[in-house]
Parts: structure tokens; sequence; C-alpha cells
């Protein structure tokens, strides 16, 4: 269970006793935060400390700034050009192209791979991310051989969301991440399907296109406008209205 | 359609085309400058550019309804866009532009605004005189005047000098790079020039201090700091309110010399400023350019197959009309988005001129600025 509180700067010191502590596994740094050896944890943006004691691990949360691709993070990238063996896949701008094998797809040989041409969008998972390297970008689970919902995005629209929204999304309890916009409008009847990127870009497909730009329109202003449970009930209601 | 109309339509484009160029018909032996510095033509009045520009409308409408030319004009007589070399924007994907033409089949835009709706405007000042900054939802645009004593060009020793600068770093997109202009930055330097300078909007004859030899340099930089699209529009509200809100250091003139007071010596004085241009932008979608959508934002911008920007003042008077490239848009419809365009005009300039005079309100402690105010009085 994620535990919230302790509002951190760069550089603050952590106290110890905030962080977890596990008899076999070993403890694991998310964003935001640096281990300095020998024995120092520093953060290095601003934001609130979160811990999880059962996975042991402690990170920052923080709205704002680029994306920085890190490891098994799910991002939405766009294609921009094949050459060789690999597909060229921007997945923030101001960043260098990500590199996607034309083999790592589910089920795919030379010779059914898919075609992919610049501009279309693909849902991806980072399998490598070095500061001194270029990003490798992978569509199917290496251990399994299965895609697990990752490949290209067919039709929908994709909205910019703040990276802080798009992490918040791909939480996996309601009460830590305080969205609760898209289960407002699927109880409301709206059929759509959502995939988040953590590189803060939500594509919406599947339903018509009145409710796609209803969802979009829904998010980015919880977004934009930093709205709580309560706000986004108002906002959903308001589009909702609208609707009819 | 048939294929004579579209022929006129490609026509009455390039006639429209050669409006935006040149400010009047084009006249037959007549040598353009291309200095955009010192334009002979630079400065005509605003009614007779607007005039001109109606009449020439109207003499194009004319001539489509006659003209029944055959096959004389096809695809290669478009004229191509200027520009290959050129940094270019980062594009949108496939996926989205698909579905933003998609959606306004279906009349919707993709953050909900109906198809002839401004995005919220709001314009600022800075502490300094000559300062105003605008937003445009997403779009944010900054302009700073000012002002220096200098010497007037050797051809037009009456007149001051204007200048617009503008700048689009790559802060505001990693499209953008510096000193490599980008097709964006061309034509919103050139729309700029075009409605605020060549209309004739700041009177420059009263920048001259002494004929030949000082004369003040006007310079308005103009600084992108978040591009949502429509550049154009978010600009000229900034460059004509930055205009109307700075004011220069007073002069006085005894002889052969030039003397500049400063603030504290004597309050600083308004432009002597004509008219005040707005442009509004059109942006066409469809396979014939059948949907104008008013104030496009920048994805909407990525899959537009044609825009059209004219620029008037609270009066109606067209300054400028440019449609550059794209389809050809039929010509009852360009009429029916200046018309549209009239209303959104007056709007702007009545909240320009309340921001403009609250902000003067807020300066004017202990009203003295009546008394400390050393122009006379002028009907504008």
């Amino acid at each position: 269970m994620a535990e919230e509180g302790l509002f951190v700067l760069p550089g603050d010191l952590i106290d110890p006793s905030f962080i977890p502590s596990h008899p076999k596994k070993p403890l694991r740094l998310g964003p935001g935060l640096r281990h300095i050896p020998p024995n120092s944890i520093l953060p290095t943006v601003s934001g609130q400390v979160y811990t999880d004691n059962r996975k042991n691990s402690i990170w920052v949360e923080y709205n704002g700034g680029r994306y920085v691709p890190s490891t098994n993070d799910q991002v939405i990238g766009q294609i921009q050009r094949s050459a060789g063996e690999h597909y060229y896949v921007n997945i923030a701008p101001y960043a260098s192209n990500a590199v996607l094998p034309h083999l790592a797809f589910e089920g795919v040989t030379k010779k059914t791979r898919p075609q992919l041409n610049p501009g279309a969008l693909v849902y991806a998972r980072v399998a490598l991310a070095h500061k001194h390297m270029d990003v490798e970008l992978e569509c199917v689970s290496p251990s399994t051989g299965k895609a697990d919902g990752l490949g290209p995005l067919v039709d929908g629209m994709v909205f910019n969301v703040s990276l802080g929204l798009a992490r918040r999304l791909s939480m996996s309890k309601k009460e830590n991440s305080k969205v609760i916009v898209l289960d407002l409008l699927g109880d409301a009847g709206l059929v759509f399907e959502v995939v988040v990127g953590r590189n803060g870009r939500v594509w919406i497909g599947g339903g018509s296109v009145a409710d796609t730009v209803l969802v979009g329109r829904a998010l980015t202003q919880t977004d934009e406008e930093d709205h709580g449970p309560e706000a986004q009930k108002n906002v959903v209601r308001r589009l909702l209205s609208e609707r009819k | 359609m048939e294929k004579g109309t579209v022929e006129l339509q490609v026509w009455h484009q390039k006639f429209l085309r050669y409006l935006a160029c040149e400010g009047s018909p084009p006249a037959p032996g007549r040598i353009s400058s291309r200095d955009p510095l010192h334009d002979k033509s630079s400065s005509h009045s605003p009614s007779s550019g607007a005039s001109q520009s109606w009449f020439a409308i109207g003499i194009a409408l004319i001539f489509s309804s006659f003209l029944k030319s055959p096959d004389k004009l096809n695809s290669e007589t478009q004229i191509p866009l200027p520009a290959v070399n050129m940094p270019r924007e980062a594009e949108i994907s496939t996926n989205e532009k698909q579905f933003l033409k998609t959606a306004l089949t279906e009349n919707v835009r993709i953050d909900g605004r109906l198809f002839e709706q401004y995005r919220p405007l709001s314009l600022g000042f800075g502490e300094e005189f000559g300062v105003a900054e605008v937003e445009l939802g997403k779009t944010r645009i900054l302009a700073k005047v000012s002002a220096e004593v200098t010497v007037p060009y050797a051809d037009r020793p009456f007149d001051g000098i204007f200048q617009i600068v503008t700048e689009l770093s790559p802060m505001v997109s990693p499209a953008f790079e510096v000193n490599r202009p980008t097709e964006t930055e061309v034509l919103l330097s050139r729309l700029l020039e075009k409605t605020v300078r060549r209309s004739g909007a700041l009177d420059t004859e009263s920048l001259c201090l002494m004929a030949g030899k000082k004369c003040w340099a006007v310079r308005v930089d103009v600084h992108v700091l978040s591009h949502d699209g429509n550049l154009v529009d978010a600009a000229c509200v900034a460059v004509v309110a930055a205009l109307r809100h700075f004011r220069k250091p007073d002069t006085s003139v005894e002889g052969e010399m030039v003397t500049v007071y400063t603030a504290a010596e004597r309050e600083p004085t308004p432009l002597s400023w004509l008219h005040s241009p707005y442009c509004v932008t059109w942006s066409f979608y469809g396979e014939e350019g059948e949907m104008a959508l008013l104030d496009a934002s920048w994805k909407e911008e990525q899959v537009q197959v044609a825009s059209f920007t004219v620029s008037l003042n609270r009066h109606g008077e067209v300054c400028q009309i440019a449609k550059l490239g794209g389809v050809a848009v039929d010509a009852v419809l360009l009429l029916k988005c200046t018309a549209g365009a009239t209303v959104e005009v007056k709007r702007i300039s009545e909240m320009v001129d309340q921001k403009l005079e609250e902000d003067a309100k807020r300066r004017d402690k202990g009203g003295l600025m009546a008394e400390l105010r050393a122009e006379n009085e002028r009907e504008s």
C-alpha cells in the first residue's frame, strides 16, 4: 500500500524512518530519487514522497517537466521513419527518436512484420532506457511472446495531458490517483477505449466521434484545472448535459 | 464542381494573392519594391487602401462571372509555395489527422467550440510602457516596443522608421531554430507587416524630428511564448496593443538642436496612432474547402486545406487580405468570412480599447495625466 506525505525539495534529506525496510527485498528507488554512494538517498525534484512497503520501493510524485523514459514504461509513440531493421519512433518532443525493431511485435517474422507508415501510432513498452544510448521500445513481452495490448493503434484520437495525470491514470487504485472522470463517463453509458502513455499522451477511441471528443475534453479539463473528485463530477455533468 | 468554375477560382485566388502582395490592383509596368523597410507604397491612407481592396474584390467577382476561359489553366498554373529548404514543424499523427477530418464532417471540433467561435482572448500590460501579452487559448504572445533616435533613410527624409520583428524560438516547438526562419515565421512577419505597417496604422511622418537628419526608429519585437495555432491573430492584437500602450520620450527642437527629455522632465507622449487593424484568420476544410473554421488550433491547422487572413479595423475597412496557396475556395464563402470577421474585429477592438483604458486609469494616480500631457486632442 502506497503511503504519501512528506513534501521534498531537490537535495533535501529524507528521514531514514520514512524509507521502507524489508527483510529480503532490495530497496527500489523510483523516479525523482538518486542514490549517492555510500548511503544517502537524495530527491532530484520537488514533490511528494511515496513509499510502498510491500514492494519495498520509494519514489517522488511530481507534475511537470519533460518525459524522461525509464524501463517498463508504456508509451504512445509516433513512427517517424523506417530504416534497416528498425522504426524510429518519436515519444517526446525535444527528445531524440526511440528505436523499435521490426521484429518486436507479437508473432511476426521478417515476412509478416507490420508495415507502419510515418505518422502511425504505436503503444509500446520501453525495453531499454539508458542515459547515453538510444531508447529501445518493444511491442511484445520478451518472456511470454504475447503483445499484452501493445502494438499499433488504429483510428481514435490522441490528447496530450501532463505527465502527472498520465501517471495517475495508470495507477491501479482509484483512491490514490483521484481520477474518477473516466469511470463517471463509463457509468453514464459512453462507449470508449483508453490507452494511457506515460509520456503524457492519452489515446481515446472505439466509440463515436462526439463521445471521443467528450472524453478527451473531460480529461484535459481535469488536467489543466487540476480538478479534485468533486470538480470532476461537475465537469462530467456539464459535458453530458451539452451532449443531449 | 465543373471545370470552368475551378479554373476561375484558381484565377480568382491568384488575383487575391496578388492583392495580398501589393495592396492595390496590379497596374501594368509597375515596379514593386522588394525592400520591406522603405517601400514606396507604404504611406497610403487606410481608407484608400481599404476601398481599393473592396474595389478589387468586386472586380474579381465580376470577372469570375464573365470569364469563361477554356482549358488554359490547369494544375500546373497553381502557384508553387515558396521556401523548400526550411525546417518544418512537427506533424501530428495520421490517426489524429483522420479523426480531425471525420469530426469536422460531423460538425464537432476537438475542443468543443462552434465553427465560428474564437478561443478566449486575454490581454495584459507590463509595468513598462509598450509591453503587451496576449493569450489566445494556449497561444501566448509577448510584444515589446522600443524607440531610439536615428538617421532616416535617404530616400524618405520626412519619415521615421517603423519595424516589426518576429521571433519564434526553439522554446515554442523543437521545429524552430534560431536564425533559420520557418515558413510560419516568414508568413507571420509578412502578415503583421502588411496589416500594421503598410495600412498606415502608425503615422510614420510624426516620428520625424529633423528632416533627413534625425528621426525616431520604433521597433516592435514579437516573441511567441507558446504556439497553439493562430499566431497571426494573437500577434496582431499584441502588436497593436503594445504600440498603443507605448510612450516615447518627449522631444523639442531648437534650430539644429534636438533635446530628448527623460520621463522625469517631461511626460512621455503616445505615438500618433491613426487606426487599429486586427487580423482574423479562417481555415478551410473538406475537399473543396467548403467548411470554414474561425481561429484554428495548432492541431486543426495541421489538417487545413487552405487558410484566409483578413485584416480590418473596427469601421470595417479592409487593410489586407491573404489567401496564400491551398485549394481554391468559393468566392462567396470568402465574402461571408470577411463579413464574419467584421463582427469579430469589433469585439476584439472593444476589448483592447477597454483594457487600454483600464491600464491608463491604473497608472493615472491622482488624475495628473490630463495636466501633464502635451499633445492636442485628436479624432481617431
